[in-house]
């Protein structure tokens, strides 16, 4: 069924049961992917998916039902289900449906078919056999995975408004295994862009780079983080900019702007346009137009992020983040600096440079700010990366980190995009980290 | 609810380019949440998914399509278009068996469906579990609760002739505390479910208790110090203690990894690999365990499998595919979070089987070291095993007894490591709930265990 035929039907059963305000959001994915681990391959996939989240709203309560689905008595269903869920909500938080932004900023789709199987399949052959090749120390376990998906997402609304944008990437992800007698060390790398661009990743190298780790001294140390741990930071701590924890207390921010809370060094940027993202957007689930904003300025604050319901409670205005009933961000990035890595590490001089983090989810605390994490990396002497070391855990404070981050190489990168939202950062250097070794 | 001659005629399409199994999977899915944040309900959302997934073998070669349109037209083109990704040069087509349907035993016996509940009736649960933890203590200064419910019946069909269904029924109630003190949060959880109905928290947990747990644990984290980073001996306490053995090893034992020869485990069968005290058993068969099913997504019944029998390694968890590779028999262990994933080998409920130790002697066994009373979430790099898992509620040990509580702590070392150095098994096991995930997405998954020692582990603190 295409989406207009099924905006008529739910047109025709609210107007039946005297429902006035509501939204469809219509998302459809077509997907493709081969995994390869040693010469084989392991597995290729071809997914079409599609699904609708109907809202609706009375007395500015807000009830929900997902579905994809099409018959009529299943329609009736939901929207009867959603209609009882808002008679049950009892939140302060009032929602409503958006007649439309005055502007949306004009972005070209990218319409043309998803990448073939054959040459996705082809490709991820390639950088695998490349991957393997590479170093006899290098183990047939290491996989490569090469995946290509085009999204379609729409909105409609009671109130008239139709917004649509097609998203369509590719990428690649191999994750490398290197053995020497017994040192088993992994690698992994990833590029997002056509096929055809991508020649080579930096897994093997990353492997290979590890082994021969020793372990390291506790102690307090000057610290460069590699952007990939930077970004693992950022993706686990950004809840506490989202303006509805600061007011339910989870956040210990402050609402409003002007407060110091980083130092001068740190700019943090939400750009729903960043120029290399594949998933750039116009609009959020709201039918808000999206913009960029700065959430941290020279280390002040300066924008928490809401959508309408949220802002309305918090008294400002949307600032376009609302993703189904969340606050979502884009590409959330750390404003780069003007140094190259090897002229932070030259600043540096001696210290460590922690190239790899693993276990945000038990070791970190979005709530408080803490984490401890077990980590991986190399000495830094004399402003070069020397002896790779490895069983220690970093601890600290987000809170406290953003005020100790003393510069960034102009080396910015971003993670894999979750949805519309990536993380971006290039390496961080910062003073007196506290770190647990042997 | 999709025509057994249309399903036959997906096989045929599936096996007509030379593959050698074919495998149709149909799934309806019910799912349905409430929130509360702020002493309100703030969300209510239900949602109805259905798909379709076709699945081919080609040797141990696989190919893959999903699609959530189940109409003719939809249905054939994507056993069309999986058909051509089977890649063959002598084209040998075989003919499916005829589909027999079979009928399962059901060992999750369910008496009030939450689909069919109300959203009062699920309000009463989750309020009582809320309130009990807002007013648990004035040091709370906030409190998040979420029941769920899901209500998932498959169909799944194969080319060997099998045709069989299973409807699988859960529900969870789920309450996050945060204490506040001098401008500081802390937090506490506490995170029930099973393979049941309703009566899961009407006539088996009370959900009073839930959200007191929750609190108790936030209250208890506020006013504790940071734990010290060293490598010491360490009590970890059953139910989701469990999880340390379900990332550091079970995932290592998981076919996914060991027949690529990407786990730690891989072609160690029958060596001795762990402490001669330890014994870990997956059962996907125990009635209305959280990890429990009638079948796997492949059709298979559920079974108990001893993972590691006193210290010897003696089975891996297999689906179809990988058995083919490892050639042996799969063990009812393939799971998939829904249709759009490809089933691969997964735990359902593991645990360290109880042992013959005393708890008080445990505790007592230990001169300096830490109690973990409560284990919270982690992760494990299955190729080197290293891992790395939160400590949510801790406790000093100072001359073999418990003494003043810590925050912040986390266990670091690596799977091959600690099995054999759990060298004392409590008598009590317990299960913990968590959501598991990999390849084949996110599945429900029990932990369990007895209070264990580990003589020796890396403790990640400040």
């Amino acid at each position: 069924m295409n989406f207009t035929s099924l905006k008529n039907k739910i047109d025709k059963i609210c107007k039946k049961k005297g429902i006035e305000d509501y939204q469809i959001s219509y998302s459809s994915s077509e997907d493709a992917s081969c995994k390869i681990s040693g010469h084989t391959v392991d597995s290729s996939t071809v997914n079409t998916d599609m699904s609708f989240t109907f809202s609706c709203i009375s007395e500015g309560k807000r009830g929900v039902y997902v579905c994809n689905v099409f018959d009529d008595a299943t329609l009736e269903n939901m929207v009867a289900k959603a209609y009882e869920n808002t008679q049950c909500i009892d939140s302060e938080e009032k929602f409503e449906i958006f007649e439309g932004s005055k502007e949306y900023k004009h972005l070209e789709d990218n319409n043309t078919p998803l990448e073939k199987v054959d040459k996705i399949i082809e490709k991820t052959k390639e950088i695998q056999e490349k991957n393997l090749a590479k170093d006899p120390r290098i183990q047939e376990s290491s996989e490569t995975s090469t995946f290509a998906v085009k999204s379609d997402y729409k909105i409609a609304n009671s109130k008239g408004l139709f917004l649509e944008k097609v998203l369509r990437y590719e990428g690649l992800y191999s994750e490398v295994v290197a053995k020497d007698k017994e040192d088993v060390t992994v690698g992994v790398d990833f590029k997002i862009a056509p096929l055809d661009e991508i020649k080579n990743l930096k897994a093997v190298e990353k492997a290979l780079n590890r082994q021969n780790a020793t372990q390291l001294e506790t102690g307090t140390y000057d610290v460069v983080f590699d952007t990939d741990c930077v970004r693992q930071i950022l993706a686990t701590f950004c809840p506490i900019f989202i303006g509805k924890n600061v007011y339910m207390g989870l956040s210990l921010l402050k609402a409003g702007k002007g407060e110091k809370i980083a130092n001068k060094a740190v700019t943090l940027i939400d750009d729903p346009f960043e120029t290399t993202s594949p998933v750039k957007i116009h609009f959020d689930t709201d039918g808000v137009a999206t913009y960029c904003k700065e959430i941290i300025k020279d280390g002040i604050q300066e924008n928490l992020v809401y959508n309408l319901s949220t802002a309305k409670k918090a008294g400002v205005t949307t600032t376009g983040n609302s993703s189904g009933s969340e606050v979502t961000f884009y590409s959330l990035y750390f404003k780069p600096g003007e140094k190259t890595k090897e002229e932070l590490l030259e600043e540096v001089g001696r210290g460590i440079y922690i190239s790899e983090m693993k276990g945000f989810h038990a070791g970190a605390n979005a709530q408080t700010g803490d984490f401890s994490i077990d980590s991986e990396g190399f000495k830094i002497e004399n402003g070069k990366l020397v002896q790779p070391v490895k069983g220690f855990t970093v601890s600290g404070n987000f809170y406290k980190l953003l005020r100790d981050i003393e510069a960034f190489s102009s080396d910015l990168e971003f993670s894999f995009p979750s949805g519309l939202t990536r993380f971006g950062s290039a390496e961080a250097y910062v003073r007196n980290m506290s770190i647990a070794g042997k | 609810m999709i025509d057994k001659n249309l399903i036959n005629e997906v096989i045929k399409v599936g096996l007509s380019t030379g593959a050698d199994f074919a495998e149709v999977f149909i799934e309806r899915k019910k799912y349905s949440a409430i929130n509360m944040l702020d002493n309100r309900v703030s969300n209510i959302s239900d949602s109805l998914i259905c798909g379709l997934g076709l699945r081919l073998y080609k040797g141990i070669e696989s190919v893959y399509s999903s699609t959530s349109d189940l109409s003719r037209t939809s249905i054939i083109r994507t056993a069309e278009q999986t058909a051509r990704m089977i890649k063959t040069k002598n084209l040998e087509v075989i003919n499916p068996a005829s589909l027999h349907e079979r009928i399962n035993l059901n060992i999750n016996k369910i008496k009030t469906v939450p689909s069919s509940a109300s959203n009062k009736e699920k309000l009463e649960i989750l309020k009582t579990a809320y309130f009990a933890a807002k007013n648990y203590d004035s040091i709370i200064s906030q409190v998040s609760g979420t029941f769920i419910d899901e209500d998932r019946t498959f169909w799944v069909a194969n080319s060997n002739g099998l045709y069989t269904s299973d409807r699988q029924i859960r529900c969870r109630l789920m309450i996050e505390s945060v204490a506040s003190k001098n401008g500081e949060n802390q937090t506490g959880g506490a995170r029930p479910g099973a393979r049941k109905g309703l009566e899961l928290f009407t006539e088996d947990i009370d959900p009073v208790e839930v959200g007191k747990e929750a609190s108790r644990i936030a209250k208890i984290n506020v006013n504790s110090d940071y734990l010290k980073a060293g490598v010491m001996p360490v009590a970890i306490e059953n139910g989701f203690g469990g999880v340390i053995f379900h990332e550091s090893c079970g995932h290592s034992l998981e076919a996914t990894s060991v027949a690529i020869g990407a786990s730690q485990m891989a072609g160690k069968l029958g060596q001795k690999i762990a402490n001669s005290k330890l014994t870990a058993i997956d059962d996907g068969t125990i009635a209305n365990a959280w990890g429990s099913y009638n079948i796997d997504d492949e059709g298979r019944p559920a079974q108990k499998n001893v993972l590691i029998d006193k210290g010897i390694l003696k089975s891996y968890m297999v689906d179809t595919l990988n058995a083919r590779k490892m050639k042996c028999e799969p063990t009812g262990n393939a799971r998939r979070e829904s249709f759009y994933y490809e089933p691969t080998s997964r735990m359902t409920n593991t645990y360290i089987a109880p042992g013959n130790d005393e708890d008080k002697d445990i505790i007592s066994s230990i001169e300096e070291g830490l109690y973990c009373a409560k284990m919270g979430g982690g992760s494990v790099n299955p190729v080197t095993g290293a891992f790395n898992f939160a400590v949510l509620e801790g406790y000093k040990i100072h001359h073999g007894e418990i003494g003043e509580s810590v925050r912040g702590a986390s266990l670091i070392g690596t799977g091959s490591q600690i099995i054999q150095d759990i060298d004392m098994v409590g008598k009590y096991m317990k299960f913990g709930q968590g959501m598991c995930g990999s390849s084949s997405g996110m599945v429900p998954a029990n932990v369990g265990q007895p209070l264990v020692r580990v003589k020796k582990i890396t403790v990640g603190g400040r």
